[in-house]
């Protein structure tokens, strides 16, 4: 049984892994000092700056609002996200990407979603596909034909579809 | 207020009745979801959250007519209905205890809870008796399609469903199991467990208990990584290691039976004795003891007591659900003697 490394005496249930971009600390301590220290381990909420305070040394409350740009959408700062550990909206990881990509990495592991993905969007993607598969089918039939004014045109539709 | 029908009663999920139920209580999906189109909670203004909920509330009704479900407006809700909820496991103390216009979708027998403008616009949850990961996961995925038929959420190919916290993004997905797991923590096996999750990045926490309240024999084990996986790859790494947590657990019960069975019994007996005589009692003791209850009706050194009894009994016994029972607001001397009094009611001369 490991004790708390608080007050030295209880049995350590609180068992926090705090990842900063240096190193992974780990700390054991029992239910009455982490309730001391505001964690609460019932519905597992952590203070609301706790995240934000691990992304970088907590900034004060007016430099983190002047510092960096504003997401254009939601008008929130890079520092209101760090200090409150969430963020305005939607857009802010369009808006602070490449802040928001290096902490994402050090949570995840990871920066490319693999999971599911909302039924609109599959069936666009596989309607897409089927229009490039077709498409390229085809500019092959109409280049080996020689037919070139043909394959001209279905050149640029692909390329307005964002292929190359 | 409709959520007073409950009291008395304990959700579905407490039935102890699923696959490995003498360990695993229940299996909890948690999907997180924002409505694409609208800011998050931290930049909504009152009049966009009114939106949401209405919204979000309509939908939902679609989605479950046929379950019939309840909308609580958690704003408006009474204190004492809040910690109801929350001690149900329908809510989040974040939800119960935030502000503005704010609400929960539950399902009559309480396997579906969805709450609306919470730390994200919507956490959809199904809870299942028992250790049912794909069962639970297919409910939730099918609810999920449903929903965002209605309205589509905020997504983008690279980081998937865009949450409120980072820490969330990706599936959004929770998975998480509740276990009892008295045998490994008389046996100090525990700490073993907790190493063995954290190896492989799943959280163990402890469950239950009021204020600065100690752990109990009650784990949740759950998912920390939400990006880079996909649903199955998720479901799969707690697939791969609970059976071990059961068989672990089984192994250190079936030591305690043979290396000193009158000890064991004594545990047991004597919670049993507690509880069915005390005069006053804390909702720590009783949470002891029903653990020692728990653990002896599963092995069958205790006959009579049925373990669903036993199950409902840990929520029944807290704050809120004792003063709903007793219909009275009780300071906490007097709920620890209408505690007693309630567990006395439910297990006094049920022994054979």
């Amino acid at each position: 049984m490991i004790v708390c490394e608080v007050c030295k005496k209880q049995p350590a249930t609180v068992h926090l892994t705090e990842i900063t971009p240096d190193a992974r600390k780990e700390a054991h301590i029992c239910a009455r000092c982490a309730d001391k220290k505001g964690i609460h381990t019932g519905s597992a909420s952590l203070p609301a700056n706790f995240l934000g305070s691990l992304v970088a040394p907590e900034p004060t409350a007016e430099e983190g609002a002047s510092r960096g740009a504003a997401c254009p959408k939601c008008g929130i700062h890079f520092g209101e996200f760090r200090a409150a550990g969430r963020l305005g909206c939607p857009n802010d990881y369009t808006a602070f990407r490449k802040r928001l990509l290096p902490f994402i990495e050090r949570v995840h592991g990871a920066v490319q979603h693999t999971g599911k993905v909302p039924r609109r969007l599959r069936e666009e993607g596989t309607e897409r596909n089927e229009r490039l598969a077709r498409l390229r089918r085809e500019l092959k039939e109409a280049v080996d034909r020689e037919e070139f004014e043909r394959a001209v045109q279905l050149r640029d539709e692909l390329r307005a579809m964002g292929e190359a | 207020m409709a959520i007073g029908r409950f009291a008395g009663t304990a959700g579905e999920w407490l039935r102890g009745a699923g696959p490995e139920a003498d360990i695993v209580i229940s299996t909890r999906i948690r999907l997180a979801r924002n409505v694409d189109g609208f800011p998050f909670q931290t930049r909504a203004n009152p009049e966009q959250r009114r939106e949401l909920a209405d919204l979000l509330q309509g939908a939902l009704k679609e989605v479950l007519t046929k379950e019939r479900p309840l909308y609580v407006d958690v704003e408006k809700a009474l204190d004492l209905d809040r910690q109801f909820l929350v001690e149900r496991h329908l809510i989040s103390r974040d939800l119960a205890g935030g502000e503005g216009p704010r609400g929960v979708v539950v399902t009559p027998p309480e396997d579906v809870s969805v709450m609306i403008n919470e730390e994200d616009h919507v956490r959809l949850q199904v809870l299942h008796t028992g250790y049912q990961v794909r069962d639970t996961w297919k409910r939730a995925d099918a609810l999920d399609d449903a929903l965002q038929e209605r309205l589509p959420p905020a997504f983008s190919s690279r980081l998937g469903y865009l949450t409120a916290c980072p820490t969330n993004v990706g599936t959004g997905l929770r998975v998480s199991v509740m276990v009892h797991l008295p045998a490994l923590v008389i046996t100090k096996h525990i700490e073993k467990v907790f190493y063995a999750m954290s190896k492989i990045n799943l959280a163990v926490r402890g469950l239950y208990g009021e204020g600065t309240q100690a752990a109990s024999d009650f784990f949740q084990i759950s998912n920390q990584v939400t990006l880079g996986k996909t649903e199955e790859e998720i479901l799969k790494t707690l697939e791969s290691v609970l059976p071990e947590v059961v068989r672990y657990e089984r192994e250190a019960r079936q030591s305690l039976q043979r290396d000193n069975p009158s000890r064991l019994e004594d545990r047991v007996w004597r919670a049993y004795g507690v509880l069915a005589h005390a005069r006053t009692i804390t909702s720590e003791e009783a949470l002891e003891k029903l653990s020692a209850l728990r653990l002896g009706v599963n092995l069958g050194l205790v006959g009579g007591v049925d373990i669903q009894a036993v199950n409902e009994l840990f929520i029944l016994t807290q704050p809120a659900h004792l003063q709903k029972l007793r219909k009275d607001e009780l300071e906490p001397a007097a709920r620890d003697v209408a505690r007693a009094e309630y567990l006395r009611e439910r297990l006094k001369g049920k022994t054979k």
